[in-house]
């Protein structure tokens, strides 16, 4: 009873009040709609960058607290500008992009075979995404003993095709890296894979019928229809590895923690070394914003650069 | 109106979930202090206890029981990463103090990760509460842990760098278990208990990646770190560390170590190649008396040996470099004098009491301690008592200088060494870029 009467008069209270202006309704309810997300980015992300920014200009360390640290100018910025690991974590950075072309281009050409030339399609779509949704600790592990420098299946077979001397994978300051491009391909493959696979069906039969009618052959067939037909995919292919590569992280810190001699360390394992195990905080954060820069910089380019090959 | 209301409490209440993700961890430590108040007179206060042990597996319960018994007024509540890894622990600590956490008691596991973070003011200068309580640092503990005469903890476990040996390796070789050594000895043992080839050859000795191993005749020598006595030198010209590399360059030559490449390439660990009997010898740290024996379930398969951690020249005293665990209380802790009371109780009574650890007291009766850490030893009877204690009690705690950016020079001499060690640098030219770069790191830090 008590209930019914107190909805009444609440109704009755709404329907006294004046009409907000349709507009202004639907702006509030915009604003709340989106506000869980501002909300959550701002104190997420956007806050601890200007934080991470403020802080690459003082002395802080993170156990200390704010209240002790004091302004350094550009020095973390100076610093970056003579430091061998700093300078050799960006260039593995950069070597590690260039795996992205080369795993999608694998994708691209596994994805045609298995669309048309092969039986047991979906199995064979399942077999390359295993490794997509294997724990990476897992295939670390695997790797490792693949990869074993003196009884690794890898190496016996080397040997015996006749390589007296094969690389000693991980333990090499010169395979370390390479190795770690060859386990990332491998376990990227399957995302690309199952993306293109699916670009490839979404290409019109008419355009392939068209071709055969003038007597195009499979090459050129696959350059001039399915390549153009897929370059949205392409693209997104592309930056998704770009950011993929940047974040590359565990599977270093589970194989090789960055050595030997940080052959395999890159920008966040530096920024993970220097900012949790030598406590250098303020410098830690003044590389992230160099890195959030240089990544701002590549989607630029990558931004306008899609204006020259992707085509809608 | 009704709806926007909804939304508008729906609003608050993400955002109040966002702030009370924040503050989880203390408003949960509070709370079982408020539950558990009110038994004696006084209100008891409760204070954090921050560490990384197995609390089941390490008798934990019962020192905090008996603690808690003596102390009525202090309730101690344990956060423990749970899995025997200090690292997590140390991490977990840091995010902690920066966050605003309730900290009060911290252990660490070695000088340097304190070093470390007293730099940056993290821990409090205990001199007044061991004054207060008259306590006789010098006559209570072995090891120092002083910095600049002030005191940031007091000394808990104790690890004393010895060499484990399979016994019966030794037996089938021929060979005595060593009272004391040189590094030539044990070079020559090495050489002796290697065995077979291929993927079933057994290695005189296993070097673990961590960077002490890149330094090991350097251990037995007054002025054994990275950095001389003065803070402000590099010491990586120390004869010394040229004849620990000298060690490490023997054994991949001649084969009775495992080689590097196998142990980063691979990711090998110290346990199981000793223990699966591919390392005849391991030099390795009193943290290993309890699992002598083996772990539950896989009970040692050989009897094990100890000999104290060789010496460069013959007839020097025995001195290790012990990694002595630290406790210490927490510079925003709101109840230092209960923490206080904490760790003076526990290095001096409860870890004995424990008796999974060594102490780091003084006069304590390695025999009974050495019976009491196998207890729970599958195989005790694969341990060679005798030698252990006598390793033991032969062995001299040294004190290199640690600086608070220890880390920092670790992580230099271990990747210029790796290089070394891999073969793609020769000895003059390590030796003289670790020196240039620890020199350029201590300036850096000056």
């Amino acid at each position: 009873m008590a209930g019914k009467v107190e909805i009444g008069e609440t109704s009755t209270v709404v329907k006294k009040r004046p009409k907000m202006k349709d507009k202004t309704k639907e702006t509030w309810a915009g604003i709340l709609f989106v506000s869980p997300l501002i909300i959550g980015t701002s104190i997420l992300v956007i806050i601890p960058i200007f934080m991470a920014l403020i802080v690459s200009f003082t002395d802080y360390v993170f156990i200390r607290g704010m209240g002790e640290m004091t302004f350094t100018g550009l020095k973390n910025y100076t610093r970056m500008l003579t430091d061998a690991q700093f300078i050799k974590s960006l260039v593995n950075n950069l070597i590690l992009l260039c795996a992205i072309p080369v795993s999608m281009g694998i994708a691209l050409l596994l994805a045609t075979i298995i669309n048309k030339y092969v039986y047991f399609k979906s199995l064979f779509r399942v077999i390359y995404f295993m490794p997509f949704i294997s724990s990476i600790v897992a295939i670390a592990v695997v790797f490792q003993l693949l990869f074993h420098p003196s009884f690794g299946p890898i190496n016996e077979f080397l040997m015996w095709l006749g390589i007296s001397d094969p690389p000693r994978w991980l333990a090499d300051t010169r395979w370390a890296l390479a190795t770690i491009i060859i386990i990332q391909i491998w376990t990227g493959l399957g995302f690309n894979l199952i993306i293109y696979l699916a670009a490839l069906q979404n290409i019109p039969k008419e355009l392939y019928e068209a071709a055969d009618m003038d007597g195009a052959n499979f090459w050129g067939k696959f350059r001039r229809i399915t390549v153009p037909m897929i370059t949205p995919t392409s693209f997104f292919l592309f930056m998704m590895g770009i950011i993929g590569s940047f974040k590359s992280f565990e599977l270093i810190v589970v194989l090789t923690g960055g050595g030997p001699n940080y052959a395999t360390s890159t920008l966040v394992y530096y920024i993970y070394e220097r900012a949790f195990l030598n406590l250098n905080s303020a410098y830690a954060a003044a590389l992230s914003i160099f890195l959030l820069l240089f990544l701002l910089v590549l989607t630029i380019i990558n931004w306008y650069g899609q204006k020259k090959w992707v085509h809608y | 109106m009704k709806k926007k209301l909804v939304l508008l409490l729906l609003f608050v209440g993400f955002i109040a979930l966002l702030a009370a993700c924040g503050n989880n961890g203390a408003s949960d430590a509070s709370n079982e202090g408020d539950s558990n108040a009110g038994e004696g007179n006084k209100d008891p206060v409760t204070i954090n206890l921050h560490h990384w042990y197995n609390e089941e597996q390490d008798n934990w319960h019962a020192v905090i029981e008996a603690f808690e018994e003596e102390h009525p007024h202090i309730k101690v509540n344990t956060i423990t990463t749970g899995n025997n890894n200090s690292q997590e622990n140390r991490e977990q600590v840091d995010i902690t103090a920066a966050s605003g956490g309730k900290l009060d008691v911290i252990m660490l596991s070695n000088e340097a990760d304190l070093n470390q973070r007293v730099a940056y003011g993290m821990f409090e200068p205990l001199n007044d509460y061991i004054e207060k309580v008259g306590l006789n640092m010098e006559e209570t503990f072995l090891v120092d842990q002083s910095i600049d005469g002030v005191y940031y903890s007091l000394p808990a476990k104790y690890s004393m760098m010895f060499v484990m040996l399979n016994k019966d390796a030794l037996d089938e070789a021929g060979l005595d278990i060593p009272k004391e050594w040189t590094w030539d000895e044990f070079m020559e043992y090495a050489a002796a208990l290697t065995q077979g080839e291929g993927s079933n050859k057994r290695y005189g000795t296993y070097f673990e990646w961590w960077p002490f191993y890149r330094t090991l005749a350097l251990t037995n020598h007054e002025d054994a770190g990275y950095v001389k006595p003065d803070g402000k030198t590099s010491n990586m010209d120390h004869p010394m560390f040229r004849k620990s590399l000298e060690i490490r360059e023997r054994g991949e030559q001649e084969g009775w170590a495992t080689p590097h490449a196998d142990v980063i390439g691979a990711g090998l660990n110290y346990r199981t190649e000793y223990f699966n009997q591919r390392a005849a010898m391991l030099v390795t740290g009193s943290f290993m008396v309890a699992e002598a024996g083996g772990v539950p379930g896989s009970p040692s398969e050989f009897t094990t040996a100890f000999a104290p951690i060789p010496t460069s020249v013959k007839g020097d005293p025995i001195t290790s470099g012990g990694g002595v665990e630290t406790i210490s209380i927490y510079s925003g802790s709101e109840h230092k004098d209960e923490a206080f009371e904490f760790i003076y109780w526990y290095t001096t009574k409860g870890i004995h009491l424990q008796g999974k650890y060594i102490p780091a007291t003084a006069g304590t009766d390695y025999k009974d301690i050495v019976q009491r850490l196998l207890e729970d030893s599958p195989a005790p009877e694969k341990v060679d008592i005798d030698s252990l204690v006598h390793t033991l009690e032969v062995t001299n705690v040294m004190r290199p200088l640690i600086v608070p950016y220890q880390p920092e020079l670790d992580s230099v001499v271990q990747n210029l060494t790796d290089e070394f060690l891999l073969g793609s640098e020769d000895m003059d030219t390590t030796i003289e870029k670790v020196h240039q770069r620890v020199q350029q790191v201590i300036d850096e830090n000056n």
